[in-house]
C-alpha cells in the first residue's frame, strides 16, 4: 500500500508545477511559431494587409529609428576620418592625378556645351526641363541575404512617390518602392526584384540590368550581335518612362556568358541619397485614368497640356525667340 | 517577485534594442549583414541560459517582427528562426546546468549553425531557387566568434538585475 502511495502512480495525480509550465511553454512556442509560418505565406503572397501593416509599423518607428542611427552616423564619420587620415598621401597622388585629367575635360566639356546650344538654336529644339529633388538621409539598413533596401527619412510629406530614382554622388542607387508620410523604402539596383532599363557603351545597346543579390549585377535581354565590351558605360535608358535617362549606373566588368556590371555606387555605404521628383507627362498620365474610369473628355487633354512640363518648356523656348 | 518582474522588463528591453541596433545602416559589407540578427539571437541565447523563466515568447516573437520590418525581409522570416533557436536552446540550457562561458559559447555555436541552415533552407523555399549558403555561413561564424564579447557585457546587466548577496532570481535559484 505504502509502495503504491509513493510512486505517484495514482491517477489524477497533477503533473509537478515546473512540467506545467515547461507544457505551457512548448505550447504558447508552437502557437507563435505557427504565427510567423503563416505571417511569411502571407508575405509570399503578398498580401495587402501585410504591405498596409508593415507600412504602419515602419512610420510609427520611423522616429525612433531615425534617433536610435545617431550613434551609426557618429561611426561613419569617425570611420571616414580615421580612413582619410592613413590614406592621406595616396588619396592626395590620386586627387592630383584626377585633378589633371578633369581641367582637361573641363574646357572640352565648355567648348561642347557652346555647340550643343547653337545646334539647339539652329534646330530650333527645346530645353530640358530641370528635375527637382529631395535629399534624405539611411536610417535603417535592409542588406541581407535576401534583399538589398534602406529605409531613408524622406516621404510623402517631402515630395517623394513610388518608383522614384534614387542617386547618391557617385550615380544611380535604386529606386523607391514604397512611401510613408515620413520615411520611404528604397531597393538597390543590386537586389534580387530589380530591373532596371538601360544603354550599354556608345552605340546606346539596349539591355535590362538585373539585380542578383551580389554587389555585380547582370545585364540581361541583350540584342544578338551585340555584346559589350569591358569598359562600356551603363546608362539609364528612361524605357518605360519610369525613370529619367541619363543616369549613371556603372561600366561593364566581365564579358562572356555572363555580363556583369560594376555599379558607380557602393548601396549600403552610401549615407545620404537624394530621390528625384520626376513625372511623366501629365497629359500621358491624364490619358490613362481616363481610359481606365471614363471617357476621355476635351477640357482634360487641355487642362493636362496646360499643366505639363513640356509645354512650359515649349513657352519658354517661344519667349526666348 | 519585484525582481522577478524587473529582470524581465529590463531582458525585454535587451532583446529589443539589440533588434533596433541591428537593423542601423553601419555600413558594414554585404557579407556581414547576416550576422546582425544572429547577434540579436546571441542575446537572447544568452538571456535563456542566465534567466531562462525571464526571456518572455511574445518578446522574442516581436523582435523578430521588428528585424523583419525594418530590414524588409519576409514577415515573419526573423520570428521564426528567433523562436526555434529559442526552444532549442531551451533544451540545451536545462535548469541548474553549469554556466560557464565555453558550455554557452558550443551551444550558441550549435544552434546559431542550425539556424542558418533552417534559413538558407525556408529562404530557398520562399523565393524558390537556392540562395547563397556561403555569405549565411560567414555571418554565423563571424556572430559565433562575437559571441563570448557580447556574454561578458550582457554579465554585467545580469549582476545589476540580480538580487542583493548574490541570490538570482528566476530558475538559477
Amino acid at each position: 500500500m505504502t509502495v503504491l502511495l509513493d510512486d505517484n502512480f495514482a491517477r489524477g495525480a497533477a503533473p509537478p508545477p515546473r512540467e506545467r509550465k515547461s507544457r505551457l511553454t512548448g505550447g504558447l512556442l508552437l502557437v507563435f511559431l505557427f504565427l510567423s509560418a503563416a505571417l511569411m505565406v502571407l508575405s509570399r503572397l503578398d498580401h495587402e494587409l501585410v504591405r498596409k501593416t508593415r507600412t504602419s509599423v515602419t512610420e510609427l518607428l520611423v522616429p525612433m529609428v531615425n534617433h536610435a542611427s545617431t550613434p551609426a552616423n557618429g561611426f561613419h564619420r569617425v570611420r571616414g576620418q580615421l580612413t582619410s587620415y592613413f590614406d592621406l598621401f595616396v588619396e592626395l597622388e590620386r586627387l592630383k592625378q584626377e585633378n589633371q585629367r578633369l581641367r582637361q575635360w573641363e574646357s572640352r566639356a565648355t567648348h561642347l556645351e557652346y555647340q550643343v546650344a547653337e545646334y539647339r538654336q539652329l534646330l530650333n529644339g527645346v530645353k530640358d526641363f530641370s528635375r527637382g529633388f529631395v535629399t534624405g538621409r539611411m536610417i535603417a539598413d535592409g542588406r541581407g541575404p535576401f534583399m538589398r533596401s534602406a529605409l531613408v527619412n524622406i516621404g510623402r510629406d517631402n515630395g517623394v512617390t513610388s518608383g522614384s530614382a534614387v542617386v547618391d554622388r557617385d550615380g544611380f542607387v535604386g529606386r523607391i518602392v514604397d512611401v510613408g508620410e515620413k520615411a520611404a523604402r528604397v531597393l538597390f539596383l543590386t537586389d534580387l526584384n530589380s530591373r532596371i532599363p538601360v544603354l550599354v557603351g556608345k552605340k546606346g545597346v539596349r539591355s535590362i540590368l538585373v539585380g542578383n543579390n551580389s554587389d555585380r549585377p547582370e545585364l540581361n535581354f541583350l540584342p544578338s550581335g551585340n555584346t559589350p565590351k569591358v569598359g562600356d558605360a551603363v546608362y539609364t535608358s528612361g524605357h518605360g518612362g519610369l525613370l529619367p535617362a541619363g543616369l549613371r549606373v556603372g561600366i561593364v566588368e566581365q564579358s562572356g556568358t555572363s555580363i556583369r556590371v560594376q555599379p558607380h555606387t557602393q548601396p549600403g555605404k552610401a549615407h545620404f541619397v537624394s530621390v528625384l521628383k520626376f513625372d511623366t507627362l501629365n497629359l500621358g498620365q491624364a490619358r490613362f485614368d481616363a481610359r481606365v474610369r471614363r471617357p476621355l473628355a476635351r477640357r482634360d487633354i487641355v487642362r493636362a497640356w496646360q499643366t505639363s512640363p513640356a509645354q512650359s518648356a515649349v513657352e519658354e523656348a517661344r519667349r526666348g525667340e | 517577485m519585484l525582481y522577478w518582474l524587473l529582470g524581465t522588463v529590463v531582458r525585454s528591453f535587451l532583446i529589443l534594442a539589440a533588434s533596433l541596433i541591428s537593423a542601423m545602416p553601419w555600413g558594414l559589407p554585404v557579407e556581414f549583414v547576416f550576422a546582425l540578427p544572429l547577434l540579436v539571437f546571441a542575446v537572447i541565447h544568452d538571456i535563456v541560459w542566465r534567466a531562462r523563466d525571464q526571456v518572455l515568447i511574445p518578446v522574442v516573437f516581436v523582435a523578430g517582427l521588428l528585424v523583419d520590418i525594418l530590414v524588409n525581409g519576409p514577415l515573419g522570416f526573423w520570428s521564426f528562426l528567433f523562436l526555434l533557436g529559442f526552444g532549442m536552446t531551451r533544451q540545451l540550457a536545462k535548469p541548474n546546468q553549469p554556466q560557464q562561458l565555453l558550455r554557452r559559447w558550443t551551444s550558441y555555436s550549435l544552434v546559431a549553425l542550425a539556424i542558418t541552415a533552417i534559413a538558407w533552407l525556408v529562404g530557398s523555399l520562399y523565393f524558390l531557387k537556392l540562395v547563397a549558403f556561403l555569405p549565411m555561413l560567414f555571418g554565423a561564424g563571424l556572430a559565433a566568434a562575437i559571441y563570448p564579447i557580447l556574454s561578458l557585457l550582457l554579465g554585467l546587466s545580469h549582476v545589476a538585475i540580480t538580487k542583493p548577496e548574490g541570490e538570482l532570481t528566476g530558475s538559477e535559484a
